[in-house]
This record gives structure tokens, sequence and C-alpha cells, in this order.
């Protein structure tokens, strides 16, 4: 009876990977063109539609198309709230040194890079954010 | 033209999304409903919010109900027999072909992390479908066994394909009842 009732979960398990499978292998397909995707929106965001949010919120796209493949509570949460918060510290930190310091005057010429990059930390920051509301809810919320 | 014809499907698709009874094609329905929100942003002129609500609207909170929706975890079963004033446990218990069914729907919600609420009743079928609380009955008269799904959830599209797949030798019906009966007919109990 034991072995009978393994061998049922085994095969749900097997119903469900095999149904999973077309899923896995388009993401899988779909994933460098989300990836080029989302950096092409970060890095025109500041003269074209779009910038940091929106490519993060693409870039976030990434990492949950791996949570719906994988399934797998595989990412250190921990980690990514960490370098979430030190992105945020460089958000504040970086503007702070560029405008208050006076180099936005002394080299206007550092104005594109300046925008660019600070779309880049926008986008990493809305990005790990994202998923990590989503891994949050996917593994550790309770019933 | 278009923008009429894009705010009237807006409405449609929002309306369906509100009254549809299984949730996940409600979640589909409102993933739609944001993909034409976006496409309607483009159309205003508007292209940095249309990105924003194509990726969050569409993707990112239909995942998120998806999610939730796999979360729908206590499944309540309903177990009637009408042969037996009182239902014996025994038979299900232990090995008998039919008990191995109830056996084998535990076993699936143990795979899918449901909870199974196992209900035995001497009630009659009629009854017990008329309360509509129990999300899967299994009605059993002699050797015919029925398998009556609450629309509702959803996972009894599963449950069938396994059932149907790993019973051919019972007599196992699959039918479905409650939500809104629009996607087919109501199973109703015979009279015996």
């Amino acid at each position: 009876m034991n072995t009978d009732s393994s061998e049922t979960t085994k095969l749900a398990t097997l119903e469900q990977t095999a149904s999973e499978e077309l899923i896995s292998v388009m993401t899988g397909l779909l994933y460098p063109f989300i990836a080029v995707f989302g950096i092409y929106i970060i890095y025109n965001g500041h003269d074209t539609p779009g910038g940091g949010f929106q490519g993060g919120a693409i870039m976030a796209a990434l990492f949950l198309a791996r949570f719906i493949v994988a399934h797998e509570n595989d990412l250190e949460v921990h980690f990514v709230h960490n370098l979430e918060k030190f992105l945020f510290a460089l958000l504040l930190i970086v503007p702070g040194i560029f405008i208050f310091a006076g180099l936005q005057m002394q080299f206007p010429e550092l104005k594109i890079p300046y925008l660019i990059f600070m779309n880049f930390l926008i986008g990493m920051k809305v990005a790990l954010g994202l998923t990590i509301v989503v891994y949050r809810f996917g593994f550790f919320e309770g019933r | 033209m278009v923008e009429f014809l894009l705010l009237g499907s807006m409405l449609v698709l929002a309306l369906l999304a509100l009254y549809t009874g299984p949730l996940r094609i409600a979640v589909i329905y409102f993933s739609v409903f944001s993909l034409i929100c976006s496409f309607l942003y483009l159309y205003y002129q508007a292209p940095d919010v249309a990105i924003a609500e194509a990726v969050m609207g569409s993707g990112l909170i239909t995942l998120l109900y998806l999610t939730a929706l796999k979360r729908y975890r206590v499944y309540s079963v309903c177990y009637t027999n009408t042969d037996f004033p009182t239902v014996s446990d025994r038979e299900i218990i232990e090995g008998t072909r039919k008990g191995e069914l109830v056996r084998e729907i535990e076993d699936f919600c143990f795979a899918r992390e449901l909870e199974p609420q196992l209900v035995f009743t001497p009630q009659p079928v009629s009854e017990v479908l008329q309360s509509g609380r129990h999300d899967l009955i299994i009605h059993q008269t002699g050797d015919k066994i029925t398998i009556i799904g609450n629309r509702e959830n959803y996972v009894i599209d599963e449950l069938e394909m396994l059932l149907v797949l790993r019973y051919q030798d019972l007599k196992v019906l699959v039918e479905r009842y409650g939500g809104s009966s629009e996607y087919g007919d109501d199973y109703l109990p015979e009279e015996d």
C-alpha cells in the first residue's frame, strides 16, 4: 500500500513536469530577449520612453520566469535583500555627490552618463525588490 | 473608432473578470484587460505608462494572482454512500480498490500541498449538492462511483485526468457542479 501511494505521488509529479516542460522550454528561449529588452529600456531611458522603473520591472520578469520554470527556492533572498539595501544607499549617495559637490557644474559632459547610471541603479533596485516580493509570497508566506 | 472599440472591450473584459466563476480564467481576463489598457495608453501617447502597465498589469500581477491561487489550500472532500446508512471507514482505509480511490485523492492533494478534509455522510447526494460547500463529492451507489467536482475549484481538471488514466477498470464518472453553469450542464443526481 505504501509503495503504491508513493508511486501515485510520483505519477502526479511526473504529469505536472510533463505539462510544465513546454512552458520551461519556451521561457528558456525568451530569457535573452527579456534581458536585452530590459537593458535597452534602462540604457535609453533618459531620452526615449521607459527608464529605470520600467526596465527594472522587465528585469524582474526575468527572475520571475525562473521562478515559474524551476519552482525551487534556490535564490538566496537574504543576499538579494542586502544587495537591494546597498543599492538604495548608493541611490542616495550618488546624486548627493554629483549634485551637491558641484560636479554637475564642473563637468557638464558627465550628465548623460550620470543619468544612465542612475537609471541603472533604479532598475536594479526595482528588479530585486519585485523579485523579493514574489519569492517571499511564493515560498514563505503561510496559509 | 479604435478608441471606442478598445474602451468597449475593456468594459466587457472587466465585467467578465468580475463575473467569471473559475478564478484562474478570471485572472486571465484581467490580464487581457491590462494588455488592452496598456495599448490604450500607447494610443493616448503615453508610452512610458504603457510599458509599466504591460509589465506590471499583465505580467507580474497575473503571476502573483496565479501563485495566490496555488495556495488555495483546504480541499474539502465529501463521501456519500446511500447504500449503507452508516459509512464504514474500513472499506476506505483498508486496501480495496475503491478505498484506494480515496487514498489516491489524498496523495494527489499531498503532491499539490493541498489539505484534504474528508467528510463522510449518509445524506443523499442531492442534499450535499445543494449545500454547495464541498470542492469534491464522491458518490457511490453499488459499484458505480461518481465524482462531482465544484467548478470554482480548478483542481478538478487535473484530478479528472489522473483518475481517468488510472481507474479505467472501475466505473468512475467525473462530473461538475456549482459555479456559473455556462460551461456545461450541472450534474443531476438520479433519484434512487
